[in-house]
């Protein structure tokens, strides 16, 4: 395959994306070919790139200022294309099950565009070279997101939270941009490839010998170019406290919470993490700051979990806090082990949303667990590979979920940090406590209400995405095909530590059965922790802070402006105009005596004056 | 004409007494409360004042202020006075707000005027002069009048006829009732 | 002898120059402008303004005869002219007036607004 190929991999979205909002919008069953097809070659393309061991195209200059250039490159390294697999791979299998859950939807022409538009974006962002470039991706990554969470647009609540994720994610790029700028001042470059030149020698300094050695400089630099670029992840990957966006992204519809709030654009910020490692692993403040965020992420979001009754809520705030974890393993200096457990996730997350979109469709939209129950045999295939999905997120001994989770158990266990490593487990535990409480509710028992006892049945074109997609779930761990794959040259094999399997074992087992006698047969939530469910009123706290501050800082500009820069700036120079005509008035006022008496005035100052 | 002692001194009271008597009666002018009494005083002013200007040696101008100033437009005056029958003066002849300030104001005038004149103070005595070209200032006026300043003449003279078209518009009245104003 | 040491000798009051003309005009005109400041009837103060008129003429006089040039005696013919043209359409306008108001108080004239 010739490397100018590789291209299309950005082009045939982009193309796919115009199409479909533009020229195809009173088409809809076009506009779904289209962007299937679209799908489905970029999928094609990825693997037979890879195969074929294709190298990546020259770079293609696009902006030139001065000696400033920014330039759109192509990165393929084991790292990207991983990501690019994953992305390729579930985005087309979401493609496909949108079909039939969006089947009966009028504007699908503009939701395949907006899923068009996600992939070119997504691609952009994993394949970029340069800084700059990753940026622009980034912010159109976040675009997307919004256009597709409030495709319902007309729904109060989906719009309000299209804008909340955008608003929220623009927090986290203002960080991510200044740290852009950073890296700039400091090394000079914006292009990946030159600064992983440029990166081990920031320490470095030659002695007279020509020997390099270790100089001792201050990491203020490096700290703050890590946290930098830590924000975006923070606001991409929803840790704590910019997470507030996740859950309520979920008024998209399912489809689009798979995608993209599961298994890919909440995933970019660990993918930067992990690509941007060589320069954020400079600081080890920064490593420490990122490690115990992510931790504290991966248990709140546990502790949130638990007290949902939104079956997408629950599997949002599992989405949280995976992706604590995830960032907790790139603060433990183990990006490795973080992609390994995105990949994995990607697949079971991707996975138990399409399963849970496939209930919410035979339920004719309804989400709350306490009106299910019983599904699991009314809806056996569906169950299955909820089940499936359940168990290699909750770490079942032998799933994919169990091998990624315990590289993280085991990286913290190495290094000896074992505050990371309890919560770690205690997360875990959570984990398995919350989602069996969700199978028990939703799934097991007696059904709670008339449209649990007869679900609709579920077209082909959204059980296959599912089956598809167990596979992986289940396999994807064994062999340690992904780490190595990875780590490629520099790879080790090393045992874990015996402590980190029983930990890890015995963590699922407590939280399952735990679970399983709270939950069983039980027609309302035992459980009332009122702190939790509100969601620790983080939103609250947030509301009555930022946005009602916001409202009263600008009361006060609004303020300002009238009265003083009006009041007195504008009023007064008006003022003084009609001042000077009033009294310039009584000057005028006819009287022949003041006009005399003000002509001898005048005459006696000049005669004065000119003496 | 040689410098007699005598005519100097001549002079000299003539001078004063003239000039006494010029301010008191201008005083008395600004001060009556009677229009017509004020009057009268202004007529005693300028016959005063024309004796100054004879005494300077303008015979001829000194006679026509009396003839046509004296004569007709303070005649003019009275007649109006009279016509208008104002006898009967408000209470106040004097604004006492006024009074303080336009004096004030004067009186800085009255001063700078004066440090002018005193720079003028220093020459020759006006009998020590000699009058140009003798005492004939007639024919020396008419000269010059009618040659140099012959324009001015011709439109003062338009100024005359504008002047009495001028009052016939303001106080002519269209109905029957007989005008009162005069012309010149 | 000259005539400035006579003026000396003779002794100061004795000599009349110039300038004891110019401050007898300047008090006649002083004075008429004080008139005209202060009285409150049209018809005193339309004499005042005579009064400075004439006073003028007076300081035109002196010049004249003191610089042994005609051209102030030529002034003063044409400010008597003038002055008799102004008295003229002055008094038709005070009587023009007074046919209206039935007084002649300045301060009811305050017509001269915009």
């Amino acid at each position: 395959m010739s490397p100018e190929l590789w291209w299309l991999l950005l082009i045939v979205p982009l193309v796919s994306a115009g199409l479909c909002t533009v020229v195809l919008r009173r088409w809809p069953t076009f506009s779904a070919a289209v962007s299937v097809g679209s799908a489905l070659f970029c999928f094609g393309l990825v693997l037979w790139g890879i195969v074929s061991g294709t190298a990546a195209p020259p770079q293609w200059e696009w902006l030139k200022v001065g000696e400033f250039v920014i330039s759109l490159e192509f990165f393929l390294n084991e790292l990207s294309t991983l990501m690019l697999v994953v992305v390729t791979g579930v985005g087309l299998l979401v493609h496909v099950y949108s079909l039939g859950y969006m089947a009966h939807d009028e504007a699908r022409s503009r939701y395949f565009g907006g899923l068009s538009l996600f992939m070119f974006s997504m691609t952009g962002i994993v394949v970029s070279d340069n800084l700059v470039m990753v940026f622009i991706f980034w912010e159109l990554v976040g675009l997307s997101s919004y256009v597709l969470i409030g495709h319902w647009y007309w729904r109060q609540a989906a719009s309000a939270a299209a804008n909340k994720a955008f608003l929220m994610n623009r927090i986290g790029d203002l960080g991510f941009l200044l740290g852009i700028i950073v890296v700039y001042l400091t090394f000079g470059t914006l292009n990946l490839g030159e600064l992983r030149e440029l990166a081990p020698k920031y320490f470095m300094a030659m002695d007279k010998a020509g020997a390099a050695h270790t100089v001792a400089q201050p990491a203020l630099l490096p700290t703050l170019i890590a946290l930098g670029l830590f924000c975006g992840a923070v606001g991409k990957s929803a840790q704590f406290p910019l997470h507030v966006w996740l859950p309520d992204a979920m008024e998209g519809p399912t489809p689009v919470s798979a995608l993209i709030h599961a298994a890919t654009m909440v995933a970019a910020g660990v993918y930067l993490l992990a690509r941007l490692f060589f320069l954020i692993s400079l600081s080890t403040l920064a490593l420490e700051i990122i490690a115990w965020v992510g931790g504290i992420t991966a248990v709140l979001a546990a502790l949130m979990a638990m007290q949902q009754n939104d079956i997408k809520r629950v599997l949002a705030y599992s989405t949280m806090s995976q992706l604590g974890l995830m960032v907790l393993a790139v603060g433990l200096s183990d990006p490795n082990a973080a992609m390994f457990h995105l990949t994995t996730h990607a697949f079971f997350k991707a996975l138990l949303f399409l399963a849970a979109g496939a209930v919410i469709h035979a339920l004719d939209h309804d989400q709350d667990i306490w009106k299910m129950g019983g599904l699991a045999k009314k809806m056996p295939i569906v169950f299955g590979t909820f089940l499936i999905g359940t168990l290699a997120l909750t770490g079942c001994p032998g799933l994919s979920g169990f091998f990624s989770k315990d590289a993280i158990l085991s990286a913290a266990q190495v290094k000896g940090k074992w505050g990371l490593f309890w919560l770690t487990v205690g997360t875990s535990t959570l984990t398995a406590f919350y989602m069996m409480r969700l199978i028990t509710v939703a799934f097991l028992g007696e059904p709670r209400s008339e449209k649990a006892q007869h679900p609709h049945s579920v077209g082909w074109v959204m059980v296959l995405p599912l089956l598809i997609l167990s596979v992986p779930s289940v396999i994807s761990g064994y062999g340690e095909v992904i780490p190595r794959w990875l780590a490629g040259k520099e790879y080790h094999h090393h045992e874990h530590a015996l402590i980190v399997y029983a930990v890890g074992i015995a963590a699922f087992f407590v939280g399952v059965i735990l679970s399983a006698l709270l939950y069983l047969g039980k027609k309302q939530d035992p459980l009332s922790l009122k702190l939790l469910r509100e969601r620790f009123y983080l939103d609250e706290i947030y509301n009555n802070f930022f946005v009602r501050g916001f409202d009263v800082l600008g009361a006060i500009c609004c303020a300002f402006d009238r009265w003083c820069v009006m009041g007195i700036g504008v009023k007064s120079v008006s003022l003084s105009f009609s001042l000077a005509g009033h009294l310039f008035r009584f000057l005028v006022n006819g009287d022949v005596r003041l006009y005399t008496f003000l002509m001898t005035l005048g005459v006696v100052i000049l005669i004065f004056w000119s003496r | 004409m040689s410098s007699d002692p005598s005519l100097v001194i001549l002079n000299a009271v003539l001078f004063w007494t003239l000039s006494l008597g010029v301010v008191s009666t201008a005083l008395l002018v600004v001060v009556n409360k009677n229009p017509v009494g004020s009057a009268l005083s202004l007529v005693a002013t300028m016959v005063l004042s024309s004796m100054l200007m004879i005494q300077m040696g303008a015979f001829f101008l000194g006679v026509v202020q009396v003839l046509v100033y004296a004569g007709a437009v303070m005649v003019l005056f009275l007649f109006i006075i009279m016509l208008l029958d104002l006898r009967q003066e408000s209470s106040r002849p004097i604004s006492i707000f006024g009074a303080p300030i336009g004096v004030v104001l004067v009186g800085s005038l009255g001063y700078a005027i004066f440090q002018v004149a005193r720079q003028f103070a220093v020459g020759r005595d006006v009998t020590a002069l000699s009058l140009p070209e003798g005492s004939d200032d007639v024919r020396l006026l008419g000269l010059e009048l009618f040659s140099e300043h012959a324009a001015t003449v011709i439109i003062v003279g338009f100024l005359l006829l504008v002047a009495m078209v001028g009052v016939i518009v303001l106080c002519h009245q269209p109905k029957s009732e007989s005008k009162s104003g005069e012309a010149k | 002898m000259s005539p400035a040491k006579i003026g000396v000798k003779i002794g100061r009051g004795k000599v009349i120059t110039l300038g004891h003309y110019i401050a007898v005009s300047g008090l006649l005109f002083c004075i008429g402008l004080l008139g005209v400041l202060i009285r409150r009837s049209v018809l005193i103060i339309y004499m005042c303004l005579e009064l400075m008129l004439t006073a003028a003429a007076l300081a035109f006089v002196a010049f004249s005869r003191f610089n042994g040039c005609i051209d102030g005696q030529v002034m003063v013919l044409f400010i008597i002219t003038v002055a008799a043209a102004e008295v003229a359409v002055g008094l038709g306008i005070i009587v023009a007036w007074f046919r209206l108001q039935r007084e002649t108080d300045v301060e009811g004239m305050k017509h001269l607004r915009f």
